[in-house]
């Protein structure tokens, strides 16, 4: 048998991949215009031109969805289409399954950009999708798992390359956080409750949040590096050991470091303490990468000056070096202490998104484009433009944010000498902040620009393409199928992993078991062993007017500005009162402990000030905090409050161990109905000149949480 | 750094890898990360009263005792009615007491204290009594229950009374738009 009789025609699917490409350019585009938006809003309150679905609160989970899990998202599966094939010399397993991907997640990118705005949201940063959205999610995500498992098993390539360990890391990791953290009770299509509580909730959620970063936005990205820029730069990796002992200690060890996102919470210290150990540790596997990709270019930096395509990819690597050096920095507790809750925080996360995913989408799209159309780019000075103005928008970007964040943080800690705190109104620590916003809006507008200038490039090289008749179909290559040879894994210098290499199932078996243990051995424990949850007998769940109000809280997205969560810091307990405890928010779903305080913490505001004061500042917070640059919440005092799911909503809390009384559940309406009278008859007695079905409305049910919050512990002390 | 760049026979889709050892200090710096974990954990969990509520705990007892030491060099009288009176005759102290009442008290007040989230401070009715000691001990331990903070170790206990002299000087002010009397009445002279 000769070697021509041997060899099979493989067609690559790239008409899936051009398709990818194309959403990856139109959600990125949207990804960060809304970003901008939201940045002018910071910046200047008025923008959230009084219209329910454009305030901020439900504008900025679009934002963050729509980077992450469109633009990013599709980045990703671009990247892996065109690499996979390649590195498996396979078609995708099944074009059908290729195309639902495509549809559905596009599908979901536009429900998410419908529920967002109109405040569906189960409000867990970047999983805020409801219940129906995460089941499509998981549908599509197995769909996926299939087509690319399905590619692995007819591959004609024995062994499996770096990248797809990386893609395989991320396929299994992200479908086991997605559904663990997405589990939920729901009580209509629409609206659901966590089924975890409080500090559990809020440990799941980080678990989640975080891994999110690193199995959405940097193992793929990982993945793509080692494919792309070996390729684009034409140098072989330079060092396979170092892939290997990077990759496994980085899967293993992401997965435990969630509860830096709790430091100095109410979460038991043993936790936190994982966290800041598994964060420091992430260092060195992450330079893993940085180094692999940098010492790649050893050989080709005279490129480096005239391709558009490794300066992106570059730039991107670095910015991974930096952000994965400054994570866990941030990660330990007295740094922690400063930059949590302001806006450090955003620019650190910025320097990850703009700097390495943008940047190494920006690279691979500008590779792919002649790949995939057939003719070169439209224009390598408008690459060389966007470029550079990117990076000038990333650096003014950052560098606002580090100095707003350092401001504030000192600011909030900031004593007299007679201990006094220096700058008791939070708000002296807001209006500080307007200018650096102003730049920060400058640096976001500038990386907006260079995006459309690659819309721009990549509609003009699809135009040239169609001009000149370029033939699309899919390219063909002769490949030998894989033999069933044994081979001789003596000579490698990893002959044990290079066993494993060619044995993709038990590959990913081992990736399961990596990532599997670090979440359920922090959040078991906290849901298992009471003492880790201290109860407090004076708490007690809400009303159904209270948690009516709830709801509202989370549909506003309130949560993006105000955390629930007084630290155990002198400054804090002096501006807030009693620090929190985590036996307080055992009725609590989901958490609301937020992440980033734009405005004040909320968890002690109960009893603060009077009804009317609510009254008064949720309709224009400049009537009560001259500088605010809070959006007023006009429509929560022309709308009536929805009560139809209420007795369901308490219901689903007994059901999940809220203490309710049967006849609580029964006469929820009506106990809703009196407690709403009592607040309405208060804000009468107060001074409110009470407009006619007052009583009805939405804001007397936020009042009402409003005023519960943080005030049970307040009961037992009396 | 030892960089044998030996081409290793893996090609995938024309990409190589070389068979480079780890740096050397990639290494170190992943040993030394795990020395600082486990440091770390013996620093945090090792000894007794590390834990984040004892250390609060040590820090609010050094700013109470401040706090406490800070109140003490205040003389009794200055929070007497004599000394609260005597700062309603000086201009300078009532000048700068309007300047506090515009900054923390106008915006539930009303600009011109004629009651707006909270009581007019212009009438003959008062909540909680209508001496200038009332006012003073008001605004130092706030009304919680209805909304009113306590302003002790917000603003000094000079601007305290400043403010509390600033209110006093408003009785009978009549500003426009003035909101419902609350309270009993207490007329000046009796108070």
């Amino acid at each position: 048998m000769t070697a021509q009789d041997n060899t099979e025609t493989v067609r690559y699917d790239d008409d899936i991949v051009r398709k990818f490409v194309l959403a990856t350019v139109l959600w990125g585009l949207v990804g960060m215009l809304v970003g901008v938006i939201i940045a002018l809003q910071l910046a200047h309150w008025p923008l959230n031109f009084g219209i329910p679905w454009l305030t901020f609160g439900r504008l900025r989970p679009l934002h963050t969805n729509a980077v992450i899990f469109a633009f990013a998202g599709n980045t990703i599966f671009a990247g892996i289409y065109y690499s996979h094939q390649r590195l498996m010399k396979a078609r995708m397993f099944s074009d059908l399954l290729s195309k639902i991907h495509f549809w559905g997640w596009q599908l979901i990118i536009v429900s998410a950009a419908i529920t967002l705005p109109l405040g569906i949201t189960v409000s867990k940063e970047y999983a805020e999708l409801e219940w129906p959205i995460d089941i499509a999610i998981t549908l599509i995500w197995v769909v996926f798992a299939i087509n690319f498992f399905g590619t692995l098993v007819k591959r004609r390539e024995r062994h499996i390359y770096v990248a797809v360990w990386f893609y395989m890391a991320t396929i299994i990791t992200v479908a086991m956080l997605h559904i663990v953290n997405s589990l939920a009770l729901p009580v209509s299509p629409w609206k659901s409750y966590s089924v975890f509580a409080g500090v559990q909730d809020g440990l799941v959620q980080w678990w989640y949040g975080h891994n999110a970063v690193a199995f959405f936005l940097t193992t793929p990205f990982l993945g793509l590096m080692y494919y792309f820029m070996p390729k684009a730069a034409e140098r072989p990796v330079y060092s396979y050991r170092l892939s290997i002992i990077h990759f496994w200690s980085l899967v293993f060890i992401y997965i435990w470091s969630g509860p830096h996102h709790l430091l100095y919470t109410s979460l038991p210290e043993w936790a936190q303490t994982v966290g800041v150990v598994f964060s420091v540790a992430l260092i060195a596997p992450s330079w893993g990468g940085m180094i692999n990709g940098l010492l790649t270019l050893r050989g080709a930096w005279d490129k480096l000056r005239t391709d558009p395509v490794l300066k992106f990819f570059v730039v991107g690597v670095t910015f991974y070096g930096m952000s994965t050096f400054e994570g866990p920095m941030m990660s330990i507790k007295a740094i922690n202490g400063l930059t949590h809750f302001t806006d450090y925080v955003i620019g650190h996360v910025h320097g990850g998104a703009l700097g390495w995913n943008g940047f190494l989408a920006f690279g691979m799209i500008y590779y792919l484009m002649p790949k995939l159309w057939g003719v070169p780019v439209y224009s390598k000075r408008l690459m060389m433009t966007h470029f550079w103005t990117a990076t000038i928008g990333i650096v003014l970007y950052i560098t606002s944010m580090w100095t707003a964040g350092i401001t504030q943080g000192l600011m909030w800690r900031a004593f007299t000498e007679d201990g006094l705190l220096k700058y008791p109104e939070f708000i002296e620590t807001v209006v500080r902040l307007i200018p650096f916003y102003w730049v920060r809006v400058l640096g976001g507008v500038l990386y907006l620009l260079g995006m459309i200038l690659m819309v721009y490039n990549v509609v003009q090289t699809v135009k040239a393409s169609k001009a000149q008749g370029v033939d699309l179909s899919d390219p063909s290559f002769q490949v030998r199928p894989l033999s069933a040879d044994p081979e001789d894994y003596h000579h490698s210098p990893n002959p044990w992993h290079r066993k494993l290499e060619g044995r993709p199932v038990t590959f990913a078996l081992f990736v399961f078991l990596a990532v599997i243990i670090g979440g359920p051995v922090t959040y078991i424990p906290l849901v298992a062993v009471r003492s880790n949850i201290p109860t407090i007998a004076s708490v007690k769940p809400y009303t159904p007017l209270e948690l009516e109000g709830r709801d509202i809280y989370v549909r506003e997205g309130c949560y993006t500005c105000h955390s629930q969560m007084v630290r155990p810091f002198r400054d804090e307990v002096v501006r807030y009162g009693e620090y929190s405890k985590a036996g307080e928010f055992v009725y609590d779903r989901p958490f609301q402990f937020g992440s980033k305080r734009t405005g004040p913490d909320l968890h002690r505001v109960g009893g603060k000030y009077n009804n009317f004061w609510h009254y008064r500042h949720m309709l224009d917070p400049r009537s009560t905090t001259p500088d605010s640059i809070m959006p007023s919440y006009s429509w929560l005092y022309d709308d009536d409050l929805d009560t139809s799911l209420t007795k369901k909503k308490i219901k689903a809390f007994k059901t999940m161990g809220a203490p309710y009384s049967e006849e609580e559940v029964n006469e929820a309406n009506a106990l809703l109905d009196a407690q709403a009278k009592k607040v309405t008859d208060q804000l009468v007695e107060e001074g409110v000149q009470a407009p006619p079905g007052l009583q009805k409305k939405e804001i007397i049910a936020l009042i009402a949480y409003l005023q519960r919050l943080g005030t049970d512990i307040k009961v037992a002390a009396k | 750094m030892a960089e044998r760049d030996e081409l290793l026979d893996h090609n995938y889709d024309g990409i190589q890898e070389y068979d480079n050892d780890l740096p050397k200090w990639w290494i170190w710096l992943f040993v030394l990360t795990l020395m600082y974990g486990a440091g770390y954990i013996v620093y945090r969990h090792g000894s007794a009263g590390m834990d984040q509520e004892s250390l609060l705990a040590r820090e609010m007892e050094k700013h109470e005792a401040l706090r406490a030491e800070i109140e003490s060099k205040q003389k009794p009288e200055a929070v007497g009615a004599d000394a609260l009176l005597a700062l309603v005759s000086d201009a300078s102290a009532v000048e700068r007491g309007k300047a506090v009442f515009a900054a923390k008290c106008a915006v539930c007040h009303g600009a011109q204290a004629q009651g707006l989230v909270g009581p007019n401070l212009t009438d003959d009715y008062w909540l909680h009594g209508g001496a200038i000691t009332d006012v003073h001990s008001v605004v130092v331990n706030g009304v919680v229950e209805k909304g009113m903070q306590s302003w002790k170790g917000f603003i000094s206990d000079q601007e305290i009374g400043e403010v509390v002299a600033f209110i006093w000087t408003l009785h009978g002010s009549n500003p426009p738009d003035p909101k419902k009397p609350q309270g009993d009445l207490v007329p000046r002279s009796e108070s």
